[in-house]
């Protein structure tokens, strides 16, 4: 098309050309709308028997179990306080470590990159912020530890202090 | 000292002195984030005003936002933003984005007081966070200068969530207050005309305030898949009237998963008896392994003027944005985005002045722009 044919001055060919990119538009808009609800019809996530780290809080909590759905919203801080009252501490591992791949699949149930395009939204909207991040399995017990609200997560295996228990998670980890 | 050169010094002062706390918050610590981005787009219609764009390719387009945030105890939460925006034939701008502080009463129920971000659909909290959506540009039927949606209010407010029944989770906002919105007064290029003056000026876009504004947003978020569907709406007076009633209501629908994204609005807005103008938008985005996105979207938009006469300019009224899109995501917080755009009518794709007054003379407007927009966007 030449660009004198881009040139358009007559009010009714303006008129018929806006009226056609209308109804172009509200095809593929429908068509836009109907492909979202097929993809959320597809797939379920797959699931694994075993989880890969342990639940903690400070032994001063009374909680002893929680499903998985119950601690990612913790993490998410879609939940914000315990049945008590008292303010929830979650507390992250290391971007880079093994335990928290593990975590964040098995619990969040999303790549790491998903959650943290969910920080970002958070904080920019000033909404939350991320909890605070410790590089150690030793230091997450330590704040665990200091703070009866805490909850963290470990490595599997990893020896418990003397103020940490472990959470018994109910529901399948994915 | 500029207000630009004031605002720079200011943040980077904070960030001298403010304590190292980037990488998670404890209780008192200010946290700082930001995020940033800088493009180049070539379009082929240099009379078109589109994106940052001309037909020689422009690479003066750069942003830069710097976040701070503090707990200072378990039920205050503070939360600023400095934004700083170089556009080309613009004067480089440095503003305040958001200032204010929020009082945790319970999950359910959160005030806010000061300049927030506007709860308004999908991305008006989040406007230039360029890596959390597939495109470097906002759909500009909704975000762009149509006087739609603004980025902050000032008031107060109130925010929460709530679980029903265990799996569906309601979320909400409602605030009062005032705010600015980024318009063109697109009615008055054609007022111009019958007033005889033949000086149609199509100005830049400017800010109208609202006033006795009050305003929500409901979302709902379905169990199973991650499903987010919401409404919004406010109304407001425009300030220095009486009577000019400024509304806006909208729906949003939102799916993200690691794989796909896929995101849709549709907003009504109404200035009194004068303007009405329906918007719509929908976005694709897949990623293909862990590096590489595809991208489309198709963005329209349709005003109308009551008792104002177009038909010397109707493509001022419409548009139409196709655009298709590639990213590199070298990490979360770093990607890289090319994206191809063809634009049908010139709502958006602002034409020159000198353009507008030959149209309404009858000379004609070019309807169509193509642009190609190569971005970085960044967060921290």
């Amino acid at each position: 098309m030449g660009s004198a044919d881009r040139l358009v001055s007559s009010r009714w060919g303006c008129n018929l050309r806006s009226e056609r990119a209308r109804g172009r538009s509200l095809r593929i808009y429908v068509l836009g709308v109907v492909a979202i609800a097929l993809l959320l019809a597809s797939g379920a996530p797959r699931a694994e028997d075993h989880p890969d780290f342990l639940v903690v809080v400070n032994t001063a909590n009374p909680v002893r179990s929680l499903t998985t759905e119950d601690v990612s919203r913790l993490f998410l801080k879609k939940v914000t306080a315990w049945a008590s009252g008292q303010q929830v501490l979650p507390v992250d591992q290391s971007e880079n470590s093994s335990v928290r791949a593990a975590f964040t699949r098995q619990v969040l149930r999303r790549k790491i990159a998903a959650v943290k395009a969910y920080w970002q939204q958070r904080i920019f909207s000033g909404r939350d912020l991320p909890p605070p991040v410790r590089t150690s399995d030793a230091e997450v017990i330590r704040y665990v530890e200091a703070n009866p609200g805490a909850i963290g997560y470990l490595s599997n295996g990893t020896a418990l202090g003397e103020k940490t228990k472990v959470l018994e998670l109910l529901g399948t980890v994915r | 000292m500029p207000r630009t050169s004031l605002a720079l010094s200011l943040v980077l002062a904070i960030l001298t002195l403010a304590p190292a706390a980037i990488a998670g918050s404890d209780t008192g610590d200010v946290e700082i984030h930001g995020y940033g981005g800088w493009s180049y787009g070539r379009s082929n219609a240099d009379a078109n005003r589109y994106l940052a764009s001309s037909e020689d390719g422009d690479a003066r387009y750069v942003n830069l936002a710097i976040a701070l945030a503090s707990c200072p105890s378990d039920r205050v939460r503070i939360s600023t933003q400095v934004w700083w925006e170089a556009e080309p034939g613009e004067e480089e701008s440095a503003t305040v984005d958001c200032a204010f502080a929020e009082w945790r009463v319970s999950d359910a129920l959160r005030l806010r007081m000061g300049q927030v971000k506007h709860p308004y659909g999908i991305y008006t909290e989040v406007f230039d966070v360029g890596t959390i959506r597939p495109f470097f540009w906002l759909p500009q039927s909704v975000y762009g200068p149509s006087g739609t949606v603004a980025e902050s209010y000032r008031g107060v407010g109130l925010t929460g969530s709530v679980f029903a029944a265990g799996i569906w989770r309601f979320e909400y906002d409602l605030y009062g207050g005032e705010m600015s919105l980024e318009a063109q007064d697109i009615a008055a290029v054609f007022a111009t005309e019958e007033d005889s003056s033949g000086t149609a000026d199509a100005e830049a876009p400017g800010e109208g305030d609202i006033r006795d504004l009050v305003g929500g947003r409901l979302t709902i978020t379905v169990p199973g898949p991650e499903v987010r569907i919401g409404l919004s709406a406010y109304t407001g007076r425009e300030k220095g009237s009486a009577c000019e009633r400024h509304s806006c209501l909208g729906a949003h629908v939102e799916y993200l998963s690691d794989t796909w994204s896929l995101r849709s609005e549709y907003t009504l807005l109404k200035e009194s008896a004068k303007l009405t103008a329906a918007a719509a938008y929908v976005e694709v985005a897949r990623r293909l392994g862990s590096s590489w996105q595809i991208a489309g979207r198709v963005d329209h938009s349709d005003t109308r003027l009551e008792d104002v006469d177009a038909s010397a300019a109707p493509s001022l009224l419409d548009h139409l944005d196709i655009t298709a899109g590639l990213n590199y995501w070298f990490h979360p917080d770093f990607v890289v985005k090319l994206s191809s755009s063809r634009v049908d009518g010139n709502r958006f794709a602002w034409p020159e002045d000198e353009d507008i007054r030959a149209a309404i003379a009858g000379d004609g407007i070019r309807r169509q722009t193509r642009l190609v927009s190569l971005g970085v966007q960044f967060a921290f």
